[in-house]
């Protein structure tokens, strides 16, 4: 039995949380039971992530909390709350279990090293890149973007009108969207004013970073045919891999600047769903910065190798554009939630649910993420009952 | 972290380095180059060495870098970079650029292999230069 989304559930998002990482777990889980109709009691499976989400709501924790007594299956991916999602659906899939909460929690925002620190596990990094002052995201994929530019021909002036482009679209998309951490939208006159913090990128090409958390409930097909709201289906989803350690990706890889795992991901899922990018009516895609959503729209076939300045020119990416990508505004106008936030963003455009946002028609989403060397692809649908 | 906290895997590197010299793995059975040290060669799980790299290199992409992320040592902007090593293809390296007013840098420039401390660190630490510049720290 095919798995289904019945619910979804977010706690506010805030650069620094007013109540818990603790409240905010709660928050979420409990909005994601109700929109599925699904009492704590019944959940069968727990997924989390075991990378960024605080430590302060384990599943055993939850679980013990929640009276959650008839949970027999718990899982901590190691690659990233999508992959938790499509590790759930197996499961339930495979019959293991009839119903699955997935949730991601993230506190970069009141931690005292904010996301950079996630790196600092590595000793390679530590003594080998951060005396050279190759330290935080925006420093890795700002040479991502010099490299990219460098191989297509472009001059760092003209990469920053691209990189314009799709920031400018993703605020406006931001702007619509009442629950964004960033509800202010941006113009190109003000883009080219924001300092820039590693050039090439600026500091409106860096998402924001965030207190929050998102829950995602699952249900069997039968039972998603009686859940409260539209049920989501997940008609393809696609891992990729790329043969370089954790320590190196940012250094080393051999496609660099490149995502050959986004490559692979997505057209695992764009296979097993039978489609093309082409039919796709909204794309959320991991923007950790602009540069990152940019390369793996490349390497997700939304356009051709080098294709991708022309591609995003004249607003495409907007909600009411030909191409719409990261409707809610993505990690840089709606928060930070290591992608989870896009997944709940692509249920409520296939709910009808998006708002000022919504995108007309939106029968097919793709959810993809991270620009990393591991990347996971869900196409997913509304279902029809 | 001061390089004398290394862990026991760097420790040849930046012994080397105190010699003017830079070492990478290289492995003993396929002869594929990796960098960070793992425990076998990447390519072919085959054992690997410390081999001496030197010869032309060039600029692979660079940042310049204008605000302070958590380094170490009073800030002011500069210029980090991933080099390629003609003699050791797979293989990145990074260096950092003196902070000289009008720094100019170009994808593809070559560089040629010094040895200098780094903000905050004695190293020394290989680094890579214009190759007809001046050599000495940052």
């Amino acid at each position: 039995m095919s798995a289904v989304i019945a619910g979804i559930g977010e706690s506010r998002f805030e650069r620094r949380t007013s109540t818990s990482a603790w409240r905010q777990i709660d928050d979420a889980i409990g909005e994601a039971l109700a929109d599925a109709g699904l009492a704590p009691g019944e959940v069968e499976g727990v997924f989390t992530d075991a990378v960024v989400t605080p430590p302060v709501l384990r599943p055993e924790m939850l679980m013990g909390r929640h009276g959650m007594d008839a949970v027999q299956r718990v899982s901590e991916a190691s690659r990233g709350g999508l992959y938790a999602v499509i590790e759930a659906a197996d499961m339930i899939a495979a019959g293991a279990i009839g119903n699955a909460l997935v949730y991601l929690a993230t506190n970069w925002g009141s931690v005292p090293a904010g996301p950079y620190g996630a790196h600092d596990r590595f000793a390679a990094k530590a003594f080998l890149e951060r005396p050279y002052g190759f330290y935080g995201q925006p420093v890795y994929y700002s040479g991502m973007a010099t490299r990219y530019a460098h191989d297509h021909g472009l001059t760092l002036e003209e990469l920053q009108e691209v990189l314009a482009d799709y920031v400018v679209s993703t605020r406006a998309n931001g702007a619509a969207n009442e629950r964004a951490q960033l509800r202010r939208p941006l113009d190109r006159a003000e883009y080219f004013a924001s300092p820039v913090v590693a050039y090439p990128l600026r500091r409106d090409d860096c998402s924001l970073i965030t207190d929050g958390a998102v829950a995602v409930v699952l249900v069997d097909g039968a039972r998603g045919r009686s859940s409260p709201r539209p049920p989501v289906s997940l008609l393809g989803v696609g891992l990729g891999e790329q043969a370089v350690a954790g320590d190196g990706f940012f250094t080393q890889g051999g496609a660099y600047p490149r995502f050959p795992a986004a490559e692979a991901s997505s057209r695992r899922a764009y296979a097993m769903a039978g489609i093309e990018p082409a039919d796709v009516d909204v794309f959320e895609i991991y923007d950790c910065f602009s540069i990152s959503a940019l390369l793996q729209m490349e390497d997700m076939g939304l356009c051709g190798r080098g294709e991708v300045a022309a591609f995003v020119a004249g607003g495409r990416t907007r909600y009411d554009g030909a191409t719409p990508v990261n409707t809610h505004g993505g990690l840089i106008s709606h928060g930070h939630l290591v992608g989870m936030n896009h997944l709940t963003e692509a249920v409520r455009q296939l709910r009808g649910d998006a708002g000022r946002a919504q995108v007309r028609d939106a029968d097919l989403a793709v959810v993809a993420m991270p620009p990393n060397r591991y990347h996971t692809t869900a196409v997913l649908a509304r279902e029809e009952r | 972290m001061p390089a004398s906290a290394a862990p026991p895997a760097l420790r040849p590197f930046f012994a080397a380095a105190g010699e003017g010299r830079l070492v990478l793995p290289r492995c003993q059975s396929c002869g594929a180059h990796h960098w960070y040290p793992a425990l076998g060669c990447p390519a072919c799980a085959g054992p690997w060495a410390w081999a001496e790299v030197g010869g032309p290199a060039r600029l692979f992409t660079w940042v310049r870098v204008e605000r302070d992320f958590g380094g170490e040592g009073a800030f002011s902007p500069f210029v980090v970079g991933l080099v390629e090593l003609e003699d050791a293809p797979g293989v990145r390296l990074l260096t950092r650029f003196p902070p000289a007013e009008g720094q100019e840098v170009a994808v593809g420039m070559p560089l040629r292999l010094t040895f200098g401390s780094l903000p905050g660190h004695d190293g020394p630490y290989p680094l890579f230069v214009p190759e007809d510049g001046p050599g000495g720290s940052r």
